[in-house]
């Protein structure tokens, strides 16, 4: 009985992963084909290479996306981390008027969907002259209501004996977060900064209607850049750029796994 | 370094948790403060350390005000019950962290944990994290923690709380030890009686906003000051009876009125009325064979404890314990003659509408009698 439940259970298992993995899989051996198997439907070619490769970083700016990308997240995840955490320390353990009411502000705007900030955010970063610009791309973004939430949830985790341990120290509120706090919720920490990168590594929108050069582009805009232009044609190539702009957050996740597991699903557990 | 709580309140909100507290503690003194869960024990520390305000009242270090003054300047340790280790740090670096904003030069530091490292018994664990570490071992390390400052004053939070009972005893004695070693002010604050009992030299008994009673162990277990006292220390608790006493004041009858024909005679004079009568569980000794002085009482179930033998009873709806140093067998259901104590000094009586000690020393001819 219980075989036939675990063999019925991994048939499951199976069917699911395939059709999940089955586009990128389609997607990896299309880029290793030449594009004119692809166009002719040839899909059991044996003509594999990594031409498609040499061809995407010799010929396209994906190497310049690339770069922008790893720019605008990186920025996006410094800026959130230091801002977040330090509202996060305020919200968890400082005493100050109308805190309740503050804190369901920012949880509120949790609610919000992008798409409705898209304008008036538009409109503030053409005024400040922010387009097509890095700070364009990453000031918007620099604080998040998730984040601050989230870190929240893990200050307020921390003993009070060891909160009562570091006044008697005598340790400032910054040296506080700095020795304590900060250390005391590193994992969250991580998967907060991990969940950020990823987050705006594949942003889509707001870099599509604020970047208007290769110089800021980054890869999700950039990709889509390939596909319409000169090298509509070229599929092979095109999911080789796909697959190269893939890696980076396949190897955060394989990475980060076991702190996303451990993390986005913690309650009001200790850690 | 002595310490001087000088009419100290605290409130919060509208709720009062103390109030009018004073009390000296002696340089050196191993001091327990003790109280049932909300007696304001913990608060009362916190406002030493100075983590909680203070409503009203001042406290004085060496008589020299403090109460205005933030915790780190106070020159003080403390340990938690829940050992306020940082889980990221291994033994060693937890130790030191306690040195932080401490004016020492680095060798200074190391040696200091050294030194509060082998007082404790743990300097070959100085590398694990604390999460590799038994509860016992966590504590051991909070103490090294608190010792290495060379603070004047420790203040301990019911320390050994979160350990078993084994370790607990265990951890007794190593306080102990390293207070006398030592030779700091040690302030403790425990809910557990026996704690308070073993480890202190004086004991201060908290409840009810209130300074119940303030003495050495063996005063408050001989002559508590009121009925709170008298079943809070010592296990099991203290019987209380209801007495009445007769017009002639030389006998008395357990209950509400006196009876001639159910009547006992007073071990000394008490002026008629009612009172309670407290008689700790080894001063009601069972006896084979009834006379004046007995009192038969059912018994209800027994605990034997190896050494001792607990034996609960019921005597006429009043529930009686007596306590057997030795073990002793009976049957469940059957009448035991118990032997009501004889001695001045095994009595204590309480008012009945207070429950204050009513003192009564007939040996000295010095009678005290209530209200």
């Amino acid at each position: 009985m219980t075989h036939v439940k675990t063999g019925a259970r991994y048939l499951l298992l199976t069917v699911v992963a395939v059709l999940l993995l089955f586009p990128i899989l389609l997607g990896i051996w299309a880029s290793l084909l030449p594009t004119k198997d692809i166009a002719a439907g040839n899909f059991l070619s044996t003509n594999i290479s990594l031409n498609n490769y040499w061809q995407a970083f010799v010929t396209t700016p994906i190497i310049r996306y690339m770069i922008n990308s790893f720019v605008t997240a990186g920025l996006i995840t410094i800026g959130q981390l230091v801002l977040c955490t330090l509202a996060a320390y305020a919200f968890a353990f400082m005493n100050f008027r109308y805190k309740k009411q503050l804190f369901f502000a920012f949880l509120v705007t949790m609610m919000l969907p992008f798409e409705a900030e898209i304008i008036p955010n538009f409109q503030t970063v053409k005024a400040f002259g922010w387009l097509n610009n890095y700070a364009g791309l990453t000031i918007p973004f620099f604080t998040s209501a998730f984040g601050v939430f989230m870190l929240r949830q893990a200050f307020l985790q921390i003993p009070t004996d060891l909160v009562d341990f570091g006044k008697y120290l005598g340790l400032s509120r910054l040296q506080f977060l700095w020795k304590i706090a900060v250390p005391y919720s590193r994992s969250m920490m991580i998967t907060f900064a991990l969940y950020t990168f990823l987050t705006h590594w594949n942003q889509y929108l707001w870099p599509l209607i604020t970047t208007f050069t290769d110089d800021f582009r980054p890869v999700q805009v950039g990709l889509k850049q390939l596909q319409s232009e000169d090298t509509f044609a070229n599929w092979g190539m095109v999911m080789a750029t796909a697959i190269i702009v893939l890696l980076p957050t396949l190897i955060l996740l394989l990475i980060g796994q076991k702190f996303f597991k451990r993390n986005l699903n913690a309650g009001g557990t200790k850690g | 370094m002595s310490i001087r709580l000088a009419n100290i309140s605290k409130a919060f909100g509208n709720t009062k948790v103390l109030s009018n507290i004073s009390v000296e503690i002696e340089p050196g003194e191993f001091f327990v403060m003790v109280g049932p869960s909300g007696s304001g024990k913990s608060t009362l520390l916190r406002m030493i350390a100075g983590l909680a305000s203070v409503t009203e009242g001042r406290i004085y270090f060496n008589e020299r005000d403090v109460t205005d003054l933030p915790s780190k300047d106070r020159k003080l340790a403390m340990v938690f019950q829940n050992y306020a280790l940082l889980p990221f740090m291994n033994v060693a670096q937890n130790v030191r962290f306690g040195l932080e904003n401490q004016d020492l030069s680095d060798d200074e530091k190391t040696e200091r944990v050294e030194w509060a490292l082998n007082l404790v018994h743990m300097a070959d664990l100085s590398d694990r994290k604390p999460k590799e570490l038994s509860g016992g071992q966590q504590q051991r390390v909070s103490l090294a923690r608190a010792l290495a400052t060379k603070a004047p004053v420790v203040l301990m939070d019911e320390p050994l709380s979160n350990l078993d009972a084994q370790l607990r005893t265990e951890m007794r004695e190593e306080i102990a030890r390293l207070h006398r070693e030592i030779g700091m002010t040690l302030i403790y604050v425990t809910h557990d009686q026996v704690e308070a009992m073993t480890m202190g030299d004086r004991i201060l008994v908290l409840n009810d906003e209130k300074i119940q009673q303030l003495g050495t162990p063996l005063d408050l277990y001989n002559h508590p000051a009121n009925e709170f006292v008298a079943k809070f220390i010592g296990s099991p608790e203290m019987n209380l009876l209801p007495i009445t006493v007769n017009d002639e004041g030389d006998r008395f009858s357990i209950g509400d009125a006196f009876w001639t024909d159910n009547a006992f005679v007073l071990p000394f004079d008490l002026p008629a009325g009612s009172y309670h009568l407290g008689i700790r569980p080894e001063k009601l000794v069972p006896v084979s064979i009834a006379n004046p002085d007995t009192i038969t009482a059912k018994v209800k179930s027994l605990q034997q404890l190896g050494n001792d033998t607990l034996i609960f009873c019921d005597y006429d709806g009043q529930s009686l314990v007596s306590r057997v140093p030795e073990q002793f067998t009976v049957a469940v259901g059957a009448e035991l003659n118990l032997l009501l104590p004889a001695s001045a000094d095994e009595w204590h009586l309480f008012n009945v509408d207070d429950g204050e000690q009513i003192v009564a020393a007939p040996e000295e001819g010095a009678a005290t009698y209530g209200a």
